[in-house]
């Protein structure tokens, strides 16, 4: 840090853009309380967002103003110029094309954002990305992709999704000191301190595991047919859910992998209504339950499930693979399925924040659609990469690694996915987690929140 | 680009490189020199790779009694973590563990080649080139979803027999594998500069005169085509020891299979010069494209990444188009002044060419 | 159940249109598979934008995807085939063809998601289709649709002169261009025909499966399956295969998963390689080519004799 007093300076004015974006929202509109349901969401117009943007720049110039008044020559003392320029490796290939789209969208928009913050509080760098296709499942190779960017020059990275991906360039990344934070890799495994590669979601055996198994036994299930994703995430959720459902007294029965590559499942329908008429006979319909964890490919296996009578005399239970899909609320025939089976899914809990407004905003203007939740990790990926470079005032990596975790540097920052609070690891310590659920209103379906489930005293509030 | 940032492309460069010219090089020998259209390369360079997630770890794991009670595969990042640290202080238990484990991928591959020989000396080439296909498919499939072998979708980590290198791991892997990309280069211009790879162009080339020649033509295929799986599987397992981990996702019929048949098109089908120079083309104008598309984002309403596959497929036809015989066509084996060869070659194609067509109207 | 018959009369008309471009040109079409994805893209198009049925629009995807087949085949194809490019050649030459119609068909989702804010990725649009009697109007149309096509196929070849032609031009090229047939056209027409039918059956699928620009790359694998059951070159038996094919990969799997537990539903991609394998090896010509009568005789004999004569068949 070479000037102690510019970084105060900064965590000021990093305060204010929050502080305004936040006043920006209450002036602009409909005043909330708690969170948003997804109708307010709808309800939150443009002109919110158009209000909570001109808030958070009044917010800046005043910030600027202040430093300039307060003596400075110039608004921020810094060292670097130019461009810095972010890689980002998404997956645009392949079932999870998806994710890769919304993902890149998040990214570059929050560059927009941020470059607006730096130019505003004048300094004299800006950022950039560049992404490639990782084509995860479709003939891609991540460390190929990230020895692109690397040759570039690039060595700030965003992504890539999945932990077999980071496993696959982590080698690569501690070697050549390339910082790469993976928006959802959560695999336990990777969880290793003094690497070069951190991770923006917490990880399943310390979040979401324990939640999900938590709200199963107090939903008075006892008995739990799994059917899950054959990849690390849907494996890892598993076993993490079971792992806690079962010192919960539960049980956990035989379940259902299926390929990630699959795209239809009247194989895996049949045999789950065999496995659940079996369940029912023996435990009767209300301690018996299936755990669902799946992605995007819900929507295809909620049509073939639909064809089961017996499968909708059942509670269904979700993850954050699922919660709050766009795909599902747009498709009838599956929305009415989930509304059915209620089908709570878990997700970490994203602060309404105006930011987190901005970036669905922004999915819904670019993509028309909610983006997934990994996105809001994305957007602050970015930010988190330029608040370290501005407090550390350097661009060598391992100390825009160390300074991410350093005091001060991201604990003012409150980003679109909550506060990044990072283990010694570099991934996001676990926090609370939403339940939504589908509902239907006037034979439209939407998603709303039904409770949240408390880390630290691990209960579920319902709404 | 920086100085620092070349040496690093250049390194990272003549890695990729070493390692699909190996595996080209192995597919030229099935396609080019004996007629074996194998559209399941991603067999042999799986087998490799496979292998090293199997044999490396668990074997210095057994040498020293690291793991004992836990599974290999749960407590894989932890064991191999520590069999890094072992290997990292011992070169020369890092070198012998690094060619056991190449010796063994090439044992892998040797029986996958085996099993690529039945119906490869069965089959007419179209069926052969869906089979082998089929093949290639089902090993990944089966790499993915059995885990006792990978990890199945979680992969394993792989030991790193170059950690001794310390700040110089990746110089120090670009030199080793360019030195076996070498030698395979040069023990497969031997071979087909002898007798046995005369032999192979005329049973390519005329399978029945070789036959009425005495010649055993289906023994000769299947040795060359074991010979060729194994040196795939030595690619493969090369790869697998780069990257550091292995998950039977990376190794995908477009990676492994049609990338290494463009390399051996582009450059030149039944020549070893062709492959290299067809290998360098291929990943130099990827690269190319990689480094430029960049700056054409602002100007394009899509992702650019599908500019690498719209290019990539116009290039493969306009060389069907245009110039079918590769970069460097094949040579007759035969010594003579490149000068006069190329005159004389002048003199001879367009008459063989339309010879062909007559005979192929004649069918 | 219901899926089955669907996912497999879809099939057969994939492999259907597989195995008339591998008659004509006797080149297997890598491509094929992007064909499907065109003719998704018609339907998706056709109902988020215009709002239409997606049914009305089978007829405008048929074309869509019978165009692009036919400029595959007269930009790239019938060039490479006058140069007399081999057999592998033009393999590697369909692949190529499929790299850049995954590149179009992408900039076109990316087009469509961009400017007309639809999900044009993994899209599932089961909401859209009729309903009859209670059910999926996809359950009957797809067999009819299938059932209709070899039908069609099979008057057009026996009754007209045109399917005369074309059938001599199978036969052998040669002497059919002796007798005054215009070869190029036979195969301009088959290879319309075959993209066509890939994406005739590509515009019926998100209707039940979720749409995706590698859909039909993924399908490919079972479409070549089927075909090559079928024997490669008979079309009623490409259509023979792709039920066999489908029916095995829903149902026989879930007969296998009853057996052995659920661990082997992930397999199922299995089977369709499985299924190649074995008939190339056992019946290289596929059912329609086993001479039934013959097999049982021979079935009293020693099995390595079998592999001699699948052996000597294929050579």
């Amino acid at each position: 840090m070479s000037n102690p007093g510019s970084s105060k300076l900064i965590a000021l004015l990093i305060i204010g853009l929050v502080i305004g974006a936040g006043a920006g929202y209450v002036l602009g509109g409909q005043p909330f309380a708690g969170w948003y349901s997804p109708e307010e969401y709808q309800t939150a117009a443009a002109a919110e967002i158009a209000a909570a943007a001109a808030a958070a720049a009044v917010a800046a110039e005043a910030a600027r103003t202040a430093m300039i008044g307060a003596g400075f020559e110039s608004p921020v003392t810094s060292s670097i110029t130019g461009t810095v320029k972010l890689g980002g490796l998404f997956c645009f290939t392949g079932a999870l094309a998806t994710f890769g789209e919304n993902e890149f969208e998040a990214a570059q928009l929050a560059v927009t954002h941020v470059n607006a913050f730096l130019d505003a509080a004048g300094y004299s760098w800006d950022l950039a990305i560049e992404a490639e296709d990782t084509a995860l499942g479709a003939g891609g190779d991540a460390l190929e992709a990230l020895e692109s960017l690397y040759a570039r020059g690039i060595k700030l990275i965003i992504g890539p999704l999945a932990s077999s991906e980071v496993r696959a360039i982590k080698g690569y990344c501690d070697q050549e000191k390339i910082l790469a934070i993976s928006q959802s890799s959560t695999a336990p495994d990777l969880a290793i301190a003094g690497d070069y590669i951190y991770r923006f979601c917490p990880s399943d055996k310390n979040g979401q595991g324990p939640a999900l198994g938590r709200i199963l036994a107090i939903s008075g299930i006892k008995y739990v047919i799994p059917v899950t994703r054959n990849d690390a995430w849907g494996t890892g959720l598993e076993a993490a859910v079971k792992l806690r459902f079962e010192s919960l007294g539960g049980t956990f029965l035989e379940g259902i992998l299926y390929a990630e590559t699959a795209t239809e499942f009247s194989l895996e329908a049949s045999d789950l209504a065999t496995k659940v008429s079996n369940a029912i006979a023996l435990y009767g319909t209300d301690e018996v339950a299936v755990l669902h964890i799946s992605f995007e490919e819900v929507t295809a296996f909620f049509t073939a499930a639909a064809a089961y009578d017996i499968l909708d005399d059942i509670k269904w239970f979700g993850s954050d693979g699922t919660a709050q899909s766009g795909a599902m609320t747009e498709n009838p025939t599956v929305a009415a399925f989930a509304a059915a089976v209620d089908y709570p899914c878990t997700i970490f809990a994203p602060a309404k924040s105006a930011k987190f407004e901005m970036v669905r905003q922004n999915g819904q203007t670019v993509l028309g659609r909610d983006p997934d939740s990994y996105s809001y990790s994305v957007y602050d990926i970015v930010w988190c990469y330029a608040l370290s470079i501005c407090m550390g005032d350097s661009i060598d990596v391992t100390d825009v690694r160390d300074n991410m975790l350093a005091p001060g540097v991201l604990t003012n920052y409150f980003g679109a996915s909550g506060s990044i609070d990072l283990d010694a690891n570099g991934d996001r310590k676990a926090g609370d987690y939403f339940i939504w659920e589908i509902t239907e209103a006037d034979g439209e379906y939407s998603w709303t929140l039904a409770g949240t489930w408390i880390l630290s005293t691990d209960t579920v509030m319902w709404e | 680009m920086s100085a620092d940032l070349l040496i690093i492309f250049v390194r990272d460069f003549a890695i990729y490189v070493a390692i699909y010219i190996i595996v080209a090089i192995s597919l030229n020998l099935e396609y080019g020199y004996t007629g074996v259209p194998n559209f399941g390369k991603v067999l042999a360079v799986a087998g490799g790779a496979f292998s090293v997630g199997f044999f490396p770890g668990r074997i210095v794991a057994w040498l020293f009694g690291l793991g004992t009670g836990t599974d290999y595969l749960s407590g894989n990042v932890m064991i191999v973590t520590e069999v890094n640290k072992i290997l990292a202080g011992n070169p020369a238990l890092s070198i012998a563990i690094f060619f056991i484990t190449l010796i063994l991928a090439g044992v892998v591959g040797a029986v996958l080649g085996l099993i690529t020989s039945y119906p490869a000396i069965r089959l007419r080439e179209d069926y052969l080139a869906i089979m082998l296909l089929a093949m290639g498919e089902a090993i990944q499939v089966i790499g993915y979803n059995y885990s006792p072998i990978i990890g199945g979708n979680i992969g394993v980590m792989v030991p790193d027999p170059f950690r001794w290198a310390g700040d110089f791991r990746y110089g120090v892997v670009a030199v080793v594998f360019i030195a076996i990309c070498l030698v395979i280069f040069f023990f497969h211009e031997r071979l087909i500069r002898s007798p046995l790879g005369r032999m192979l162009r005329a049973i390519r080339d005329n399978e029945t005169v070789a036959e009425s020649l005495g010649k055993d033509t289906t023994r000769i295929r299947m040795k060359v085509i074991i010979i060729a799986s194994v040196i795939g599987s030595i690619g493969g397992a090369l790869h697998a020891f780069n990257g550091g981990g292995v998950i039977a996702t990376t190794y995908h019929r477009v990676n492994w299979t049609f990338w290494p048949w463009v390399i051996v098109i582009l450059g030149g089908v039944a020549n070893n010069f062709g492959v290299v120079i067809g290998t360098l083309t291929f990943a130099g104008l990827r690269r190319v494209i990689d480094y430029y598309k960049g700056a054409l984002t602002p100007f394009l309403p899509f992702n650019v990444v599908w500019l690498d596959y719209l290019l990539l497929g116009i290039m493969l036809i306009l060389i069907q188009m245009y110039r079918s015989e590769g970069i460097l066509p094949e040579k007759p084996t035969i010594t003579l002044g490149s000068k006069r060869l190329k005159k004389y070659l002048g003199l001879i194609k367009p008459v063989s060419q339309s010879e062909e067509e007559s005979e192929k109207q004649l069918d | 159940m219901s899926r089955a018959i669907v996912f497999s009369s879809l099939l057969a008309l994939i492999s259907l249109g597989l195995t008339l471009t591998y008659l004509t040109t006797k080149v297997p079409n890598f491509a094929h598979g992007a064909f499907v994805a065109v003719g998704a893209y018609v339907t998706l198009t056709a109902v988020e934008i215009w709002q239409t049925n997606p049914y009305i629009f089978l007829i405008v995807a048929f074309i869509v995807g019978g165009l692009t087949a036919l400029t595959q085949y007269i930009i790239v194809f019938k060039p490479l085939m006058r140069k007399g490019s081999t057999v592998v050649g033009l393999m590697i030459t369909t692949i190529a063809i499929e790299f850049i119609l995954l590149a179009i068909i992408n900039i076109y989702a990316d087009y469509l998601s961009r400017t007309f804010k639809i999900r044009s990725r993994y899209f599932l649009l089961s909401s859209y289709d009729l309903s009859i009697g209670g059910q999926r109007g996809l359950l009957f149309i797809a067999p009819v649709l299938t059932a209709c096509t070899v039908i069609l196929l099979y008057l057009i070849l026996t009754k007209t002169k045109f399917g005369v032609a074309m059938r001599a031009a199978i036969e052998s090229p040669s002497l059919a261009s002796v007798v005054g047939i215009n070869i190029n056209m036979v195969y301009a027409v088959s290879w319309f025909i075959s993209g066509g039918l890939g994406a005739l059956s590509g515009a019926l699928l998100p209707l039940w499966f979720p749409g995706n620009p590698d859909m039909g790359s993924r399908m490919i694998v079972s479409a070549f399956a089927a075909s090559i059951i079928g024997g490669q070159l008979s079309i009623y038996g490409a259509v023979l295969g792709g039920f066999v094919i489908g029916l095995a990969e829903l149902l026989g799997t879930s007969t296998l998963a009853s057996w052995f537990g659920a661990g082997v539903i992930p397999y199922r991609p299995l089977v369709p390689l499985i299924a190649i394998v074995i008939t190339l090896l056992v019946a290289p010509k596929g059912l329609m080519g086993i001479n039934w009568n013959k097999l049982l005789k021979s079935l009293r004999k020693r099995v390595s004799k079998n592999s001699l004569q699948a052996r000597s068949d294929v050579q």
